[in-house]
């Protein structure tokens, strides 16, 4: 199968690439510049509130302050396909919840559907436990694998969800319909429920059942938020620019064809 | 001068993941033989990679469930699931070639145990759970329209307005119009807010991977 570019898309594709690498490696170094750099950028450009990064935190402090756990979905899927961008969003997620879990001696719980998500899952809360000095605090089982098939995923991670342990339930990542197999037991027992995918036929099912939720982007968003990452602020930035180019774009456009008819 | 272990490790890593990264990226623009089988090659380690970390993870399995038995916590379940796994784990991992005559057809994963435990027992299980899909729709809904407030409404409009332009209903040719609205809906503000999502999304995907492949962000071995 053939799945190179031809004609004038292989240039065009390798200058778009160059260029947004080059924005991105300013931006970068612009936001590690302490000095002039990430304050005078945030003061420039700040970032607008997203309530579901602010509910994290609080989430998590009720959880612990009753004595209960997080519950983390990675989505029903695996590292290596289209999707693997989404989970690493979702680990981001999952670094931030397991970096302050561990600190209280309360880590999330987390299920995964794949075995190669698994070892990246134990290795971010593993590295969240040594980050605050408990690295003795860390048990591998907290990491568990249901089943690499989304349905028999979601009815697995269900039993977790149902435990009465969990008071939050995180669920970030690549879903489809099965979603809502998942999400709904946890919203009929009242629990706290965040949700974000990169999946239109999940979105819905996530307007009902979750609050509050990531919708679209906002789940690439969280590096942003929840780290001190300068990789992360400039990632954001340069996402910001090129919606604002692709939005140019589309009314030039609409213009151009309204104009000449 | 002894060069710090702990400098020296991360930087292979990420020379190592930016250099695969770079090459199948370009492999998949530019049209060069070199770079298609330098591709194939790393699509075939990934392979084995995979399949390893499904043995591991096969492992995980066992653990958890295993320390839940101990625990006495849902404890039936996990010895069904164990069972379960070793009842289909084994036949399926015996070669048919290898075996007496009188069990080749039993064996391997395409014998008769493996097939059998595939369309009789997950399959319908499968089809089953799914089918509740509607009821926990229903009740989603339910939920939804009662708590929320003004996107419920749209979200309430919009699907009464989408439902009854789906009924194919003969009126005497006055169905036009409902119809005519669902696809104009679908069409025009449906369509509209999926592509704004879905550039969005796009975009993240773009600069995660830019980042990734740039060696900017290193999740592997990066503290």
């Amino acid at each position: 199968m053939n799945t190179t570019l031809s004609g004038w898309a292989t240039p065009v594709a390798l200058v778009i690439l160059l260029g947004i690498a080059c924005l991105l490696w300013w931006f970068t170094w612009r936001a590690r510049d302490a000095s002039r750099g990430t304050r005078s950028l945030v003061q420039r450009f700040p970032f607008r509130r997203i309530r579901a990064f602010e509910a994290l935190s609080g989430f998590l402090d009720v959880a612990v302050e009753r004595g209960k756990i997080v519950h983390v979905s990675l989505g029903d899927t695996g590292i290596g396909g289209s999707r693997t961008a989404t989970i690493l969003s979702g680990l981001t997620i999952l670094r931030y919840l397991a970096e302050r879990g561990a600190a209280v001696g309360s880590a999330p719980t987390v299920t995964v559907a794949d075995p190669t998500l698994l070892f990246v899952a134990q290795d971010v809360v593993h590295d969240a436990h040594k980050r605050v000095g408990r690295a003795a605090g860390y048990r591998p089982t907290d990491v568990q694998l249901i089943a690499p098939n989304p349905t028999a995923y979601a009815i697995g991670a269900v039993e977790v969800i149902r435990d009465e342990s969990v008071a939050t339930n995180v669920m970030t990542g690549p879903f489809s319909d099965e979603y809502l197999l998942l999400a709904e037991p946890g919203a009929q027992r009242g629990i706290a429920q965040v949700a974000g995918s990169d999946s239109l036929n999940a979105q819905p099912y996530m307007f009902a059942t979750a609050d509050p939720l990531l919708i679209g982007e906002e789940l690439f968003a969280a590096g942003a938020y929840l780290t001190d990452r300068p990789e992360h602020k400039a990632s954001l930035w340069i996402q910001d620019i090129l919606r604002l180019l692709i939005v140019a774009a589309i009314v030039i456009g609409i213009l151009i064809v309204t104009l000449t008819g | 001068m002894k060069a710090d272990p702990k400098g020296v490790y991360p930087l292979i890593l990420t020379v190592i993941a930016v250099s695969i990264g770079v090459v199948t990226l370009l492999s998949l623009i530019v049209d060069n033989n070199v770079l298609t089988a330098l591709r194939s090659v790393f699509v075939e380690w990934t392979v084995i990679v995979i399949a390893f970390a499904l043995l591991l993870g096969v492992f995980n399995v066992v653990r958890v469930h295993a320390r839940r038995i101990q625990g006495g916590k849902r404890a039936p379940y996990s010895v069904l699931l164990l069972v379960s796994f070793l009842v289909v784990f084994i036949p399926g991992i015996f070669s048919p070639n290898g075996v007496p005559e009188g069990v080749r057809n039993w064996v391997g994963p395409t014998g008769y145990v493996v097939d059998f435990a595939f369309r009789y027992v997950q399959r319908p299980l499968q089809a089953s759970l799914f089918s509740l899909m509607a009821f926990f729709v229903f009740t989603a809904a339910w939920r939804l329209f009662r708590i929320r407030g003004a996107a419920t409404l749209v979200m309430l409009v919009a699907a009464i307005v989408v439902l009854i332009g789906s009924i194919r209903l003969s009126v005497g040719g006055g169905w036009a119009l409902p119809a005519a609205l669902r696809t104009w809906t679908m069409n025009v503000p449906v369509l509209a807010g999926s592509r704004g999502i879905l550039l969005g999304i796009a975009l993240g995907i773009l600069v995660t991977g830019l980042r990734l492949l740039l060696g900017i962000e290193r999740p592997y071995g990066d503290s």
